[in-house]
Protein backbone atom coordinates (compact mmCIF):
# COMPACT_ATOMS: atom_id res chain seq x y z
CA UNK A 1 0.00 0.00 0.00
CA UNK A 2 1.33 3.14 -0.83
CA UNK A 3 1.64 5.69 1.76
CA UNK A 4 0.12 8.79 1.71
CA UNK A 5 2.19 12.08 2.00
CA UNK A 6 0.07 13.64 4.61
CA UNK A 7 -0.13 10.46 7.10
CA UNK A 8 -2.93 13.15 9.16
CA UNK A 9 -4.97 13.07 6.73
CA UNK A 10 -8.40 12.37 8.43
CA UNK A 11 -9.79 9.62 6.45
CA UNK A 12 -5.97 8.02 6.15
CA UNK A 13 -5.91 8.64 9.56
CA UNK A 14 -8.92 6.78 10.57
CA UNK A 15 -8.75 3.84 8.49
CA UNK A 16 -5.24 3.34 9.84
CA UNK A 17 -6.47 3.46 13.62
CA UNK A 18 -9.49 0.91 12.40
CA UNK A 19 -7.30 -1.41 10.98
CA UNK A 20 -4.31 -1.70 13.69
CA UNK A 21 -7.31 -1.96 16.48
CA UNK A 22 -8.95 -4.63 14.68
CA UNK A 23 -5.66 -6.64 14.27
CA UNK A 24 -4.67 -6.50 17.91
CA UNK A 25 -8.42 -7.47 18.80
CA UNK A 26 -7.80 -10.12 16.22
CA UNK A 27 -4.30 -10.65 17.89
CA UNK A 28 -5.47 -10.49 21.75
CA UNK A 29 -8.20 -12.74 20.96
CA UNK A 30 -5.87 -15.49 19.74
CA UNK A 31 -4.17 -15.73 23.03
CA UNK A 32 -4.87 -18.05 25.79
CA UNK A 33 -5.76 -16.97 29.43
CA UNK A 34 -2.15 -18.25 30.53
CA UNK A 35 -0.59 -15.77 27.83
CA UNK A 36 -2.82 -12.57 28.67
CA UNK A 37 -1.40 -13.13 32.23
CA UNK A 38 2.02 -13.53 31.72
CA UNK A 39 1.57 -10.06 29.37
CA UNK A 40 0.15 -8.70 32.79
CA UNK A 41 3.20 -9.95 34.83
CA UNK A 42 5.36 -8.63 32.35
CA UNK A 43 3.79 -5.34 32.62
CA UNK A 44 3.31 -5.17 36.22
CA UNK A 45 7.54 -5.77 36.29
CA UNK A 46 7.97 -2.76 33.75
CA UNK A 47 6.22 -0.76 36.21
CA UNK A 48 7.90 -1.65 38.98
CA UNK A 49 11.52 -1.28 37.43
CA UNK A 50 10.19 1.88 36.39
CA UNK A 51 8.84 3.23 39.47
CA UNK A 52 12.07 1.66 41.03
CA UNK A 53 14.13 3.52 38.60
CA UNK A 54 11.91 6.96 39.59
CA UNK A 55 12.65 6.68 43.23
CA UNK A 56 16.76 6.18 42.93
CA UNK A 57 16.72 9.09 40.44
CA UNK A 58 14.49 10.87 43.27
CA UNK A 59 16.89 9.89 45.92
CA UNK A 60 20.30 11.26 44.03
CA UNK A 61 18.33 14.28 42.74
CA UNK A 62 17.80 14.83 47.34
CA UNK A 63 21.12 14.05 47.56
CA UNK A 64 22.92 16.62 45.22
CA UNK B 1 0.52 -16.70 38.88
CA UNK B 2 -0.66 -20.52 39.00
CA UNK B 3 0.67 -20.63 42.83
CA UNK B 4 -1.33 -17.59 43.79
CA UNK B 5 -4.44 -19.11 42.32
CA UNK B 6 -2.98 -22.81 44.40
CA UNK B 7 -2.86 -21.09 47.23
CA UNK B 8 -6.57 -19.79 47.27
CA UNK B 9 -8.16 -22.66 46.40
CA UNK B 10 -6.28 -24.80 48.95
CA UNK B 11 -8.01 -22.02 51.74
CA UNK B 12 -11.42 -22.37 49.65
CA UNK B 13 -10.69 -26.59 50.38
CA UNK B 14 -9.80 -25.81 53.63
CA UNK B 15 -12.88 -24.20 54.63
CA UNK B 16 -11.12 -21.09 55.30
CA UNK B 17 -12.79 -19.27 52.05
CA UNK B 18 -16.43 -20.62 51.62
CA UNK B 19 -16.46 -19.57 48.21
CA UNK B 20 -14.50 -16.82 46.14
CA UNK B 21 -14.21 -16.08 42.39
CA UNK B 22 -11.22 -13.75 40.51
CA UNK B 23 -13.00 -10.40 39.56
CA UNK B 24 -10.71 -6.96 38.14
CA UNK B 25 -8.93 -7.34 35.27
CA UNK B 26 -7.66 -10.25 35.51
CA UNK B 27 -10.68 -11.70 35.17
CA UNK B 28 -11.40 -9.15 32.66
CA UNK B 29 -8.47 -10.60 30.63
CA UNK B 30 -10.00 -13.86 30.13
CA UNK B 31 -12.41 -12.25 28.39
CA UNK B 32 -10.83 -9.46 26.51
CA UNK B 33 -7.10 -8.21 25.85
CA UNK B 34 -5.00 -7.77 28.89
CA UNK B 35 -4.59 -4.21 30.57
CA UNK B 36 -2.12 -3.69 33.44
CA UNK B 37 -2.83 -4.07 37.04
CA UNK B 38 -1.24 -4.43 39.65
CA UNK B 39 -2.83 -6.59 41.78
CA UNK B 40 -5.12 -9.26 41.71
CA UNK B 41 -9.02 -9.06 43.30
CA UNK B 42 -10.54 -11.76 44.42
CA UNK B 43 -14.42 -11.60 45.66
CA UNK B 44 -15.18 -14.00 48.55
CA UNK B 45 -17.37 -15.39 50.82
CA UNK B 46 -15.79 -16.17 54.26
CA UNK B 47 -16.25 -18.62 56.42
CA UNK B 48 -18.44 -17.49 59.67
CA UNK B 49 -17.33 -17.46 63.32
CA UNK B 50 -19.43 -19.35 65.78
CA UNK B 51 -21.06 -16.06 66.68
CA UNK B 52 -22.05 -15.60 63.27
CA UNK B 53 -19.68 -12.35 62.59
CA UNK B 54 -17.85 -12.55 59.22
CA UNK B 55 -14.14 -12.28 60.46
CA UNK B 56 -10.73 -11.65 58.76
CA UNK B 57 -8.25 -12.82 61.24
CA UNK B 58 -8.33 -17.07 60.85
CA UNK B 59 -7.81 -15.85 56.71
CA UNK B 60 -4.78 -13.69 57.69
CA UNK B 61 -3.26 -16.18 60.13
CA UNK B 62 -4.17 -19.65 57.65
CA UNK B 63 -2.18 -16.66 54.83
CA UNK B 64 0.44 -15.87 56.98
CA UNK B 65 1.01 -19.82 57.77
CA UNK B 66 0.92 -20.21 53.80
CA UNK B 67 4.05 -18.11 53.10
CA UNK B 68 1.69 -15.04 51.90
CA UNK B 69 2.70 -10.88 53.71
CA UNK B 70 0.68 -8.11 54.22
CA UNK B 71 1.69 -5.20 51.99
CA UNK B 72 -1.10 -2.32 52.74
CA UNK B 73 -4.69 -3.67 51.90
CA UNK B 74 -3.10 -6.26 50.20
CA UNK B 75 -1.80 -9.71 50.88
CA UNK B 76 0.96 -10.64 49.00
CA UNK B 77 0.79 -14.12 47.31
CA UNK B 78 3.74 -15.87 46.12
CA UNK B 79 4.82 -12.37 44.35
CA UNK B 80 0.74 -11.26 43.46
CA UNK B 81 -0.17 -8.53 45.37
CA UNK B 82 -3.98 -10.42 46.36
CA UNK B 83 -6.62 -8.04 47.24
CA UNK B 84 -9.51 -10.20 49.15
CA UNK B 85 -12.68 -8.49 49.60
CA UNK B 86 -15.47 -10.09 51.29
CA UNK B 87 -18.74 -10.14 49.09
CA UNK B 88 -19.73 -6.20 49.71
CA UNK B 89 -23.00 -5.95 48.28
CA UNK B 90 -25.92 -8.27 46.55
CA UNK B 91 -24.58 -7.82 42.99
CA UNK B 92 -21.01 -9.00 43.90
CA UNK B 93 -22.49 -11.67 45.84
CA UNK B 94 -24.66 -13.17 42.78
CA UNK B 95 -21.18 -12.56 40.84
CA UNK B 96 -19.62 -14.37 43.02
CA UNK B 97 -22.40 -17.37 43.00
CA UNK B 98 -22.68 -17.23 39.10
CA UNK B 99 -19.41 -17.25 38.68
CA UNK B 100 -17.72 -19.83 36.40
CA UNK B 101 -14.73 -22.11 36.38
CA UNK B 102 -12.25 -21.59 33.57
CA UNK B 103 -9.21 -23.34 33.31
CA UNK B 104 -5.71 -21.78 34.25
CA UNK B 105 -2.70 -24.10 33.08
CA UNK B 106 -4.13 -27.10 34.51
CA UNK B 107 -6.25 -25.20 38.16
CA UNK B 108 -9.74 -24.89 37.59
CA UNK B 109 -10.79 -21.67 38.38
CA UNK B 110 -13.38 -19.84 39.49
CA UNK B 111 -14.19 -16.42 37.04
CA UNK B 112 -17.00 -13.95 37.50
CA UNK B 113 -18.52 -13.95 33.96
CA UNK B 114 -18.33 -11.07 31.61
CA UNK B 115 -22.41 -10.10 32.45
CA UNK B 116 -21.49 -9.37 36.16
CA UNK B 117 -18.11 -7.89 35.43
CA UNK B 118 -19.98 -5.18 33.55
CA UNK B 119 -22.53 -4.49 35.98
CA UNK B 120 -19.64 -4.51 38.95
CA UNK B 121 -17.83 -1.76 36.57
CA UNK B 122 -20.55 0.17 36.24
CA UNK B 123 -21.89 0.00 40.04
CA UNK B 124 -17.45 0.75 40.54
CA UNK B 125 -18.07 3.75 37.71
CA UNK B 126 -14.79 4.89 37.65
CA UNK B 127 -13.39 6.12 34.06
CA UNK B 128 -11.78 2.90 33.88
CA UNK B 129 -14.54 0.62 34.96
CA UNK B 130 -16.61 2.25 31.92
CA UNK B 131 -13.55 1.50 29.79
CA UNK B 132 -13.70 -2.23 30.92
CA UNK B 133 -17.85 -1.95 30.05
CA UNK B 134 -17.21 -0.85 26.65
CA UNK B 135 -14.16 -3.32 25.54
CA UNK B 136 -16.51 -6.30 27.12
CA UNK B 137 -19.47 -4.95 25.08
CA UNK B 138 -17.05 -4.61 21.88
CA UNK B 139 -15.87 -8.19 22.27
CA UNK B 140 -19.18 -9.24 22.15
CA UNK B 141 -18.70 -11.90 25.22
CA UNK B 142 -21.88 -9.93 27.18
CA UNK B 143 -25.18 -11.39 26.97
CA UNK B 144 -26.51 -8.00 26.61
CA UNK B 145 -30.38 -9.64 27.95
CA UNK B 146 -28.73 -10.25 31.04
CA UNK B 147 -26.72 -7.26 31.45
CA UNK B 148 -30.05 -5.28 31.26
CA UNK B 149 -31.48 -7.31 33.37
CA UNK B 150 -28.84 -7.11 36.16
CA UNK B 151 -28.72 -3.13 35.07
CA UNK B 152 -32.57 -2.89 36.76
CA UNK B 153 -32.09 -5.39 39.33
CA UNK B 154 -29.39 -3.79 40.96
CA UNK B 155 -30.49 -0.52 39.97
CA UNK B 156 -27.31 0.90 37.89
CA UNK B 157 -29.69 2.71 35.23
CA UNK B 158 -27.93 6.10 36.18
CA UNK B 159 -24.27 4.87 36.25
CA UNK B 160 -26.05 3.00 32.84
CA UNK B 161 -27.00 6.68 31.15
CA UNK B 162 -23.63 8.14 32.27
CA UNK B 163 -21.47 5.42 30.89
CA UNK B 164 -23.85 5.80 27.60
CA UNK B 165 -23.61 9.76 27.39
CA UNK B 166 -19.35 8.74 27.27
CA UNK B 167 -19.13 5.81 25.06
CA UNK B 168 -22.19 5.51 22.91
Amino acid sequence: MTMPVDTLDPVFFEQHVARVKAAWRKHAQSLTWEEKVAAIERMRERGLSLKRAREENTRKAEKS
Amino acid sequence: MKQTLQVLLQLRAEGVLARFAVGGAIAASFYIEAVATEDLDIFAFLRPSPGGLVVLTPLYERLKELGATLQDEHVLIHGWPVQILPAYSPLVEEAVHEAREQTFEDLAVPVVTADYLCAIALQTGRPKDYLRVYSLIQAGCVNTAKLRQLIQIHELQERWNDYARRYA
